[in-house]
Formats: C-alpha cells, sequence, structure tokens
C-alpha cells in the first residue's frame, strides 16, 4: 500500500513537466495548449461527477500521469486525453469506495448541527450583500456596454423565451436567419462575455 | 460547431446525473477527447444555469440541478449573476415594450393642444367649431376610453414586472438559504473558539498518544509536515466512545488568508472529509487552525491534512499538508 509520505515524495518537478509536455506534442506551444485544455476538461469531469475538491483530484491526476512518464512510460494511445481519462477515473472510484458511507454520516451531521447567530456569520451576511450589489452594479454597466445586436439576442434568448424550448430556438434561429447550433453558440458566448466583464469589474487589479 | 449532430438530451440527463454508469463513461471519454463535444456540454450546462435562474426547470430536474451544481460556491455564485442578468434584460424588454403606449400618450396631448388653439380663434370661427362641437366630443370620449385602455396595459406591465422580480427574489432566496446552510456548518467551529484558546494554553505539550478516559473529545496539535521541513508524524490513539476528535493545525505565528480550507486523505489518497471557510485561532505564540471530525470517520490508518488559504484575491493557496496515524483501542 501507498502510504502518503511516499506519495508525497514524488512532486511534480520541471524536467518531469517538460517530458509530458513532450509526450503531448512535440511542438512546445501546442503541447502548453493541450495541457490547458486536460486540465480544463478534468477540472469539469470531477465537477459534473460531484467531486468538491475537483482542483486537488485535477492536480493529483495530472501528476500520476507525469509520474508514470517520468517512470519511463510512453503515451502509446491516438488520443494522450484517454489516458488522463483513465487516471481520473481511477482516482474517482478511489475516492467513492472510501468517502460514499463516511459522506452520508457526516450530511447527517452537519444537518444535525443547531444553528446560532454570529456576529461573524452577520458581518459575512453584510459582506456578501454588498458583493451582490457591487454585482448588479457591473452587470448594468456590461449590459450597456454590449452591441445593441448582441442585446437583443439574449435579451429574446433568455428573458423573453424558455431558453430549453426547442421550437422557440427554431423560431428565432428562423427569424435570425442563422441555424439553431449557431444561435445556441452565440448566445452563450455573449453570456460569457458578460460574465467575463462583470468579474473584470469586480476584480478591476486582477484583471489589469 | 460545424453541424455535427448531438443527442441533447442525453447531455442534460449527463448533467444532472441521471445516465448509467456506462453511459457516463461513453459520454466522458468523448468530451475528454473531443472539444466540440465539450463545448456543447458547457453550453448545455449554461442553459440549464439560466433555466434554473429563471425558474423555468420542472421540479424534479430543478431538485437534481440543486442537489448536483449549487454544491460548489462559485456555482451558486454563477446562477445568481444569470438570475441577475435575466431580471436587467426582462427590465429592459418591459421597457422597450411600454415606449409605443408611452409615445401614444404624448400624441393626445398634442391633440389637446391643438382644440385650445382653436378655442381661441374668433366668434365666427367658434360657431363654425359648434358645428364640429359632437365630433369633438365623440373624440374626448374615445380618447378617455383609449387612455383607460392604455393605463390598464401599463398597470399590466407593471405587474408582470413585478411579478418576475418576485420570482428572482424567491430564487435569490434559495441561494441565500443554501448560504445560511453552508454558514450553521462552521458555527459548530466558532461557537467553540473560546474553549478552544482555553484549551490551547493549557497545551505545552502535545496530548498523550492514548485518548483522555472518560472524555468525548480528543485533541492534537500538528506541526506540518512538508513546508517546515518535515515535522514527525503524530499517533493519535481512539477510544472507541469518543465522539470527536479535534486537531489543531499550527499555521505559524500570522494567518494571512481570509479562510483555510481542509482536507483529510487517508493513506490511499482517499477523502475521508472535507471543511471549507476555516477560521485561523490565536493560541500561545502561534495561530491554529482547529478542525472538528466525527471520531467513527477515522479508522486505523495513516492521514494526511492538506491545509489551503484563501488569499484576498479568492485564489487558494497551499498553506501545508499535515501527518498523523489513527490507532485504535476499545
Amino acid at each position: 500500500m501507498e502510504l502518503p509520505s511516499q506519495r508525497k515524495d514524488w512532486v511534480l518537478t520541471r524536467e518531469a513537466l517538460d517530458q509530458l509536455l513532450e509526450q503531448l506534442d512535440s511542438d512546445r506551444d501546442r503541447a502548453a495548449e493541450k495541457y490547458e485544455q486536460i486540465r480544463r476538461r478534468l477540472m469539469k469531469l470531477f465537477r459534473w461527477r460531484g467531486c468538491l475538491a475537483f482542483e486537488e483530484y485535477t492536480d493529483r491526476t495530472i501528476d500520476r500521469v507525469a509520474r508514470r512518464i517520468a517512470e519511463g512510460a510512453e503515451i502509446q494511445t491516438a488520443s494522450p486525453y484517454t489516458v488522463f481519462y483513465g487516471v481520473a477515473m481511477n482516482l474517482l472510484k478511489e475516492h467513492w469506495r472510501k468517502s460514499e458511507r463516511e459522506s452520508e454520516m457526516l450530511d447527517h451531521l452537519i444537518q444535525s448541527q443547531p444553528s446560532a447567530e454570529d456576529p461573524e456569520d452577520l458581518m459575512a451576511q453584510e459582506e456578501e450583500k454588498k458583493e451582490q450589489e457591487a454585482r448588479i452594479a457591473c452587470l448594468r454597466h456590461c449590459l450597456g456596454r454590449l452591441p445593441s445586436e448582441s442585446l437583443a439576442l439574449i435579451k429574446k434568448y433568455y428573458a423573453e423565451g424558455d431558453v430549453l424550448d426547442k421550437e422557440q430556438r427554431k423560431q428565432m434561429a428562423a427569424e435570425l436567419r442563422i441555424s439553431v447550433n449557431a444561435l445556441r453558440v452565440r448566445a452563450y458566448r455573449i453570456r460569457g462575455e458578460v460574465e467575463q466583464c462583470v468579474d473584470d469589474c469586480l476584480n478591476p487589479v486582477r484583471s489589469a | 460547431m460545424g453541424g455535427k449532430a448531438y443527442n441533447d438530451d442525453l447531455l442534460v440527463r449527463y448533467l444532472l446525473g441521471q445516465l448509467s454508469e456506462e453511459e457516463q463513461s461513453q459520454v466522458e471519454e468523448r468530451f475528454i477527447n473531443d472539444g466540440e463535444y465539450y463545448e456543447r456540454l458547457l453550453i448545455i450546462e449554461d442553459e440549464l444555469r439560466c433555466a434554473y435562474a429563471k425558474g423555468a426547470l420542472p421540479p424534479a430536474e430543478r431538485e437534481l440541478f440543486k442537489n448536483r451544481f449549487l454544491i460548489f460556491p462559485d456555482e451558486r455564485k454563477k446562477v445568481e449573476l444569470a438570475g441577475a442578468m435575466i431580471s436587467e434584460l426582462s427590465t429592459i424588454a418591459l421597457e422597450e415594450a411600454a415606449e409605443p403606449l408611452r409615445a401614444h400618450g404624448e400624441k393626445r396631448n398634442w391633440r389637446e393642444r391643438l382644440q385650445a388653439i382653436f378655442d381661441f380663434r374668433s366668434a365666427g370661427m367658434r360657431l363654425a367649431m359648434a358645428a364640429a362641437a359632437l365630433v369633438i366630443l365623440a373624440a374626448f370620449a374615445w380618447m378617455a376610453i383609449e387612455t383607460s385602455r392604455l393605463r390598464n396595459r401599463v398597470a399590466e406591465l407593471e405587474a408582470s414586472q413585478k411579478a418576475r422580480e418576485q420570482e428572482i427574489a424567491q430564487q435569490s432566496d434559495e441561494g441565500r438559504s443554501r448560504l445560511e446552510q453552508l454558514g450553521r456548518e462552521l458555527e459548530e467551529e466558532r461557537n467553540r473558539r473560546a474553549l478552544l484558546e482555553q484549551e490551547l494554553a493549557q497545551m505545552r505539550e502535545p496530548p498523550s498518544a492514548g485518548g483522555d478516559a472518560g472524555l468525548s473529545i480528543v485533541s492534537l496539535i500538528l506541526a506540518p509536515g512538508r513546508i517546515r521541513g518535515g515535522g514527525e508524524t503524530k499517533r493519535l490513539t481512539i477510544r472507541q466512545d469518543l465522539s470527536q476528535v479535534r486537531l489543531l493545525l499550527n499555521i505559524g505565528e500570522r494567518s494571512a488568508y481570509r479562510s483555510y480550507q481542509a482536507l483529510i486523505l487517508n493513506s490511499e489518497g482517499a477523502q475521508v472529509w472535507s471543511r471549507e471557510a476555516l477560521r485561523a485561532n490565536k493560541g500561545q505564540g502561534a495561530q491554529f487552525v482547529a478542525l472538528r471530525i466525527p471520531a467513527r470517520l477515522l479508522a486505523e490508518d495513516d492521514y494526511e491534512i492538506n491545509l489551503k488559504g484563501l488569499t484576498q484575491t479568492g485564489e487558494l493557496e497551499r498553506v501545508g499538508d499535515y501527518y498523523f496515524t489513527v490507532l485504535r483501542t476499545r
């Protein structure tokens, strides 16, 4: 059995990372891009599987693959992504096997905890309220900056219609003379721009 | 999206956790390898998020979404933002719908002004105008009816807007109640702060490996094992009658983080326990993050604790790793 201390002895070194990138693609830039893609998709995979420590598990998946490569293994499949998926699933299975029963017990424990007013909680709530107000102000600012066609599209798509209604999507796509797929992608990307704009507005230092 | 055909219903069911293990694996293997398929999943995820925020998901799917997505704090914020965006867009749509009605009202005033001009004409003109009196009266009557109709329409629109705002407020309440539930998870730790400080003062030496007989809680102070050059692995003996284990993680003299997140893993790397939004407490010459864990979760095994700190900018940084071994006695 691998003890935590033994496992922790191995850390992702620069050399191991280079070897991993080399296996992903011989072109350094493309390899870095693939690495980022894998990381993003693994994080989503763990989230969609309900793993709260999704970042931790993503790092551990990448570390495990990198360790295997550092120990001499080679990625044999046509798609390196599949190797990461296999390791991620093993980690998930280990996680479920041990923690399913315990998490149920913990849920029960959390639900049975008594409630009490705490000044720090109240302060946190107050902070959350202020943050919410700031978010709304930023949102108005960001919607105001959208080109009129983009604003009209998301207004119709999200506010006036039912986003899950296939018939409405078809009708709207026909009015705009684009395919339903193009409509959905366009609406999604405009929403992404708005979210990014709100994030930048709330964190001007980080976005600078 | 290249015109590829996707089974959206399957993807919705994947995201809501309604697929068999085999079907889930098929979806995952595909999105891991196929960027367009992955983007389609992101689009459907966002459509579900917006539908949830708008209250447009059927009850069963709403419940599934809540249990599957709203367990992540950043997801709750995304849903809130989606709800706020839809609310803003609805307001803009209502304002645009009301605009022609307002313009109509302005036209009526212009007609009134014209009539006023005619009233100041000569007596002859007034006589001539008298012939049209019936027509004017009819026009007034029509305008009164039209005004009333327009007012009703505006009132309807306002009522519809209010209903939408109430709906959004209700959704915000649900988000808040989830936050409150999470807040309650922290209460136990916080309520014990005073007690912890007293105990820290008494703990000049780490507690003995044996659990204190007669107590329902056993405590252990841990120093980080990696960043401080490898602290020893401490042993914690848990008696069968102990209900709680309290671990005090030494984080040094100063706490530079807003809060902390702790994750306990067993020797196989499986997560045993985790907790977010933990606070640092002052002890003798150092600060500690206190963890209170149900003793029954800790079987005889080697454990590690990954402690991360939440920075002022919202990033999670590794603070240190702590190791301990659990022994069980009767």
